[in-house]
């Protein structure tokens, strides 16, 4: 998304949620309480000056009734902006973000770019750094997703956003995995198991690894 | 008929890797579990904490096999029996027996699985080895090595020594 859509997007977000409180008939501090959400912030993302925080805007909407999905694609309408490719760039740069995560590439960025960008020298690719960020922000070209999938380990239509619901869900649980295990300090990890583990067992072992090495090792902080 | 004798050749080096590999394994003559877990942390240079995961949403998982920075853990389901946790708990010994064992443990002709580059991406993803996304056939082989090391291991420890599997899984 270029810098002069998301602006555009930002002020609609706020002609929005002006909208919204007036079709709610609540007045900031009412709205502050209910949202838990201080008064000032509230004014401050109404007249534009500080951008809204999906957060804030669950939460404002849930404390007028509104429903913040519906929010968000009025706001887009207001702005011009074709919604369908702005939810699949922010999809493919959360799944781009845990890629590299679980890869432990996340923490700096710029040695990521480095190793990723010598990798896919070896194939040919020469990546520039342009081609980087518009991956790590999920608007990267067709052929680069598919060099770097190969390179992070990860089904390229995952990370083009092209995986049915489920199986994304469970390569999201996968790497959530592999992440939360690189933050334990463990090197490995192996299943013996009668099927493929659903994204709740995974969820099950991450926790009773997660205890033993806090009984063994002590808590993390 | 070929074809018989096609499986049964692809399956000989694999009953002769377990084979040796237990029987090279140092225990004493009557050993017990606890024999193999000391033979087996010093021949891997690692200490080992088992421990079992009781809660019930384990459908699939018979056992996990990780390294934590201090020590090696392993753990299998507490609902299982426990001649079926016996037989997890010594299945993922076996793994280890095979990464760390010498290489004169393996008999002529044959090869230790080849393991993973050391700095693969997939040892922190939790696809089973057995499973569809593991299909490579250096992890299936060490699959069925380790699989038939656990059946036979059952054999050299007194624990299970003079039971049948027949009893166990019916």
């Amino acid at each position: 998304m270029s810098e002069s859509s998301a602006q555009a997007l930002h002020g609609a977000l706020a002609a929005e949620l002006r909208a919204a409180q007036g079709v709610a008939h609540v007045n900031v501090r009412a709205w502050a309480e209910r949202s838990e959400i201080t008064h000032d912030t509230i004014y401050r993302v109404l007249n534009g000056k500080r951008p809204v925080t999906v957060v804030e805007l669950v939460n404002l909407c849930r404390a007028i009734g509104d429903d913040p999905l519906e929010l968000v694609a009025r706001a887009a309408k207001r702005a011009g902006l074709d919604l369908g490719d702005g939810v699949d760039e922010i999809v493919r740069s959360d799944r781009a973000r845990l890629a590299l995560e679980a890869s432990g590439l996340w923490d700096n960025l710029d040695a990521a770019y480095t190793k990723a960008r010598s990798a896919l020298s070896k194939t040919g690719h020469l990546l520039s750094l342009r081609e980087w960020r518009a991956f790590v922000d999920g608007a990267g070209s067709h052929s680069l997703v598919i060099a770097l999938a190969d390179f992070l380990e990860v089904p390229a239509d995952y990370l083009l956003g092209k995986t049915p619901e489920d199986e994304a869900q469970r390569i999201d649980a996968q790497l959530g995995l592999a992440r939360s295990m690189r933050s334990l300090g463990v090197t490995k990890i192996a299943a013996r198991s009668l099927d493929e583990l659903e994204p709740e067992e995974m969820a099950t072992v991450e926790s009773a690894i997660r205890a033993l090495i806090d009984k063994e090792e002590g808590p993390r902080s | 008929m070929r074809g018989r004798r096609q499986g049964q050749a692809a399956h000989e080096p694999i009953a002769a890797i377990a084979a040796a590999l237990v029987w090279r394994t140092p225990l004493p003559d009557v050993a017990e579990f606890d024999d193999l877990c000391n033979a087996v942390s010093a021949l891997y240079g690692r200490r080992l904490v088992f421990d079992e995961i009781k809660d019930a949403s384990l459908r699939a998982t018979t056992g996990i096999l990780f390294e934590a920075e201090t020590f090696t853990g392993i753990l299998v389901p507490a609902d299982d029996s426990n001649y079926y946790s016996f037989l997890s708990r010594t299945h993922e010994l076996c793994h280890l027996i095979v990464r760390s064992a010498p290489e004169d443990w393996f008999p002529p002709g044959t090869a230790r699985p080849h393991q993973p580059a050391p700095d693969s991406r997939l040892f922190l993803r939790l696809c089973p080895r057995n499973s569809s996304e593991s299909n490579d056939a250096e992890s299936v082989r060490e699959e069925l090595i380790v699989e038939e090391m656990a059946r036979m291991f059952t054999r050299r420890l007194s624990a299970y020594a003079d039971t049948t599997e027949e009893e166990h899984f019916g």
